[in-house]
């Protein structure tokens, strides 16, 4: 297991028990963590996880020049998708009339979430404008096509793993806990008050409108 | 006459009769006497062994203990459900029942105790089943994270009323093993043969039930930590999201600007690893053939270019007539395929050119690759007749090359 993992790390990704539990299993145990973080210390690297917890991952052990290039291709594509994810993410509790954050091991059930999206015309509104922030073809234009573009996309991205094929029901993976450290960080570094009054009705209705 | 087992089996044998309408019963929570899939006979039998008991005048419900049961074979999960309710009372009976037991042993009592050894051996099966199912259900609770119930603040009431009973099951277990109910069996010669079921089904779980039950408090207490700090964050969330919604031309800072850097940037870049095949390793030699001999074969495709042509000198004049010649290989071809025998004997290509001296001059080589590039062409001619060809198994296995001895001709 120690390959796999190192592997996993190696190639950027976030180790989860949602998404490769057995390596989550394999770090759970400390002295195995010691491990992989000797071997990742060799190769300029160490193993950092997010601050709930929830998500392993390599971060360089040293900021040189070379790391620093490497780090701003990294921050740049966060920027790119930081208003799709968060679009996302907040859409889905408001479809799913979920006042918690998706954590890690939430379900997304993508037929429950399209029937929330359907009879509410602001929801249809926000998904459209979401569509429009992501990269690659449009799809068929329909809202449920729409929908399955944005949930690959995520999917490929390593937020959601698909659970149940059959059913369409989606995971949470721990790399949302990367995306609300980078949101807090932002929060506090631009001072974006933490209580925002919730939009009014009216104010999305406008804006679908626009 | 009747044995209690007849009796047991002719209740499961009534609910087996009955059971499109008991699975009705427990699903939809109750059943109307006029619908289906009830019917009067069987309103009539479930009753009369009290499965079904009246909730209106014509509607039922399941009776409360079968429900209970299948809630458990099922394990359904309930809403702050009474996990290990009855454990302290459970457990309150086995002194009473040791005391009577020891009363009945003193004053000659034998068939007395004989019923009370029973009880009591009953009361610690039921009382360990009750733990045991106690810490089951609190597992799948904890593992699911009160999957049944959906918004924050309903999971974080669910969880600690199941915080609060598995505080409960702990206290019982721990009175259960400081009660000296153990010293009490050991002590009187007359509890003697209390002593194996207490032994097997209680003492000696105990440390396990314990360690269980705080493993899962502790998962329900770090759960329950989690969800209080899920809130803000998805307050934060929505909060930036707004932000983004009002600042349309916001963008965040470059990692340039930051003075210092929080870890989270610091995220290593993906390092590709390859690695390729040793070919002088012999230990991978084996599988490395395994592989080669999988791959299919790269078809060969030739392509001549045309030739391209000159005008000869008169041709202006009238057109000569040209008679083209078939050259030996063609006419050879055509005799031997015409010569291949009808009973489906396979003729060698090779032999049956040797045997004619008129093709001497034809290299057998040639020869082969002639035939070869007849079975390629899938003539008409060629219809009903079959190439095989004869390799020689090749100088190097990852060579790639194929070398052929002979060609089989057959007619089929």
């Amino acid at each position: 297991m120690f390959e796999q993992t190192v592997t996993l790390l190696l190639s950027g990704e976030f180790i989860c028990s949602v998404r490769y539990p057995d390596a989550w299993r394999f770090l759970t145990e400390e002295a195995q963590r010691k491990d992989v973080d000797a071997f990742l210390g060799r190769l300029g690297r160490r193993l950092v996880s997010t601050r709930q917890g929830g998500a392993w991952f390599a971060a360089y052990q040293q900021i040189g020049a070379q790391e620093r290039r490497a780090m701003r291709e990294v921050f740049a594509d966060i920027k790119h998708n930081l208003r799709l994810l968060v679009g996302f993410f907040v859409h889905v509790m408001q479809a799913l009339r979920q006042d918690q954050f998706l954590a890690p091991g939430s379900i997304i059930e993508a037929n429950r979430l399209m029937a929330a999206i359907d009879e509410n015309p602001n929801l249809r509104g926000e998904l459209q404008a979401l569509s429009g922030l992501g990269k690659g073809p449009t799809g068929d234009g329909t809202l449920r096509g729409t929908l399955e573009r944005l949930l690959k996309k995520l999917r490929d991205d390593g937020y959601l793993v698909l659970a149940n094929p059959e059913r369409e029901i989606y995971e949470v993976t721990g790399k949302i806990e990367y995306l609300q450290e980078v949101v807090d960080f932002l929060m506090a570094h631009q001072s974006i008050p933490d209580e925002v009054e919730e939009e009014t009705d009216t104010e999305v209705r406008q804006e679908t409108l626009l | 006459m009747s044995r209690p087992d007849d009796l047991v089996v002719g209740y499961l044998e009534t609910l087996h009769r009955h059971r499109a309408m008991v699975a009705a019963a427990y699903h939809q929570g109750w059943i109307d006497a006029g619908g289906e899939p009830a019917t009067p006979r069987g309103i009539q039998d479930l009753r009369r062994h009290r499965t079904l008991v009246p909730l209106t005048q014509d509607a039922f419900r399941l009776a409360a203990s079968l429900a209970r049961h299948f809630d458990e074979v099922l394990q359904k999960e309930q809403l702050f459900a009474a996990v290990g309710g009855n454990i302290a009372d459970l457990a309150a009976r086995l002194p009473l029942l040791i005391d009577e037991a020891v009363k009945a042993h003193l004053e000659g009592r034998t068939e007395d105790l004989d019923g009370y050894v029973d009880a009591f051996n009953n009361a610690v099966f039921d009382l360990a089943d009750h733990i045991e199912q106690a810490l089951q259900y609190l597992r799948m609770l904890a593992d699911t994270r009160f999957a049944s119930v959906r918004t924050l603040a309903e999971k974080q009431r669910q969880n600690a009323w199941y915080i609060a009973r598995a505080e409960r099951i702990s206290e019982a277990l721990k009175s259960l093993q400081g009660g000296g109910l153990l010293d009490r069996i050991e002590d009187e010669p007359a509890a003697a043969p209390l002593a194996p079921s207490f032994r097997g089904q209680l003492w000696g779980r105990l440390p396990q039930w314990r360690e269980s039950l705080l493993d899962i408090t502790e998962i329900l207490k770090t759960f329950l930590y989690r969800l209080r700090q899920v809130e803000p964050a998805g307050r934060r969330l929505r909060a930036f999201n707004l932000f983004l919604k009002r600042n349309p031309d916001y963008v965040a800072p470059d990692i340039e600007e930051l003075t210092e850097p929080p870890v989270w940037t610091s995220r290593a870049a993906p390092l590709t690893v390859i690695a390729h095949p040793d070919l002088r390793d012999g230990t991978t030699s084996e599988a490395l053939i395994e592989v080669a001999v999988r791959l299919p074969p790269s078809p060969t495709v030739i392509q001549r270019p045309p030739k391209v042509g000159t005008l000869k000198e008169g041709t202006d004049q009238e057109p000569r007539t040209l008679v083209i010649e078939p050259r030996p290989y063609q006419l050879a071809l055509r005799r031997l395929i015409a010569e291949v025998p009808t009973d489906g004997e396979p003729v060698s290509a090779l032999d049956w050119k040797r045997d004619r001296s008129e093709y001497a001059d034809l290299p057998d080589s040639i020869w082969l690759h002639c035939v070869l590039y007849e079975a390629t062409l899938a003539r008409r001619r060629t219809e009903r007749v079959r190439f095989e060809r004869v390799e020689l198994s090749p100088s190097h296995p990852l060579s790639g090359n194929i070398v052929v001895r002979d060609v089989l001709v057959r007619r089929v």
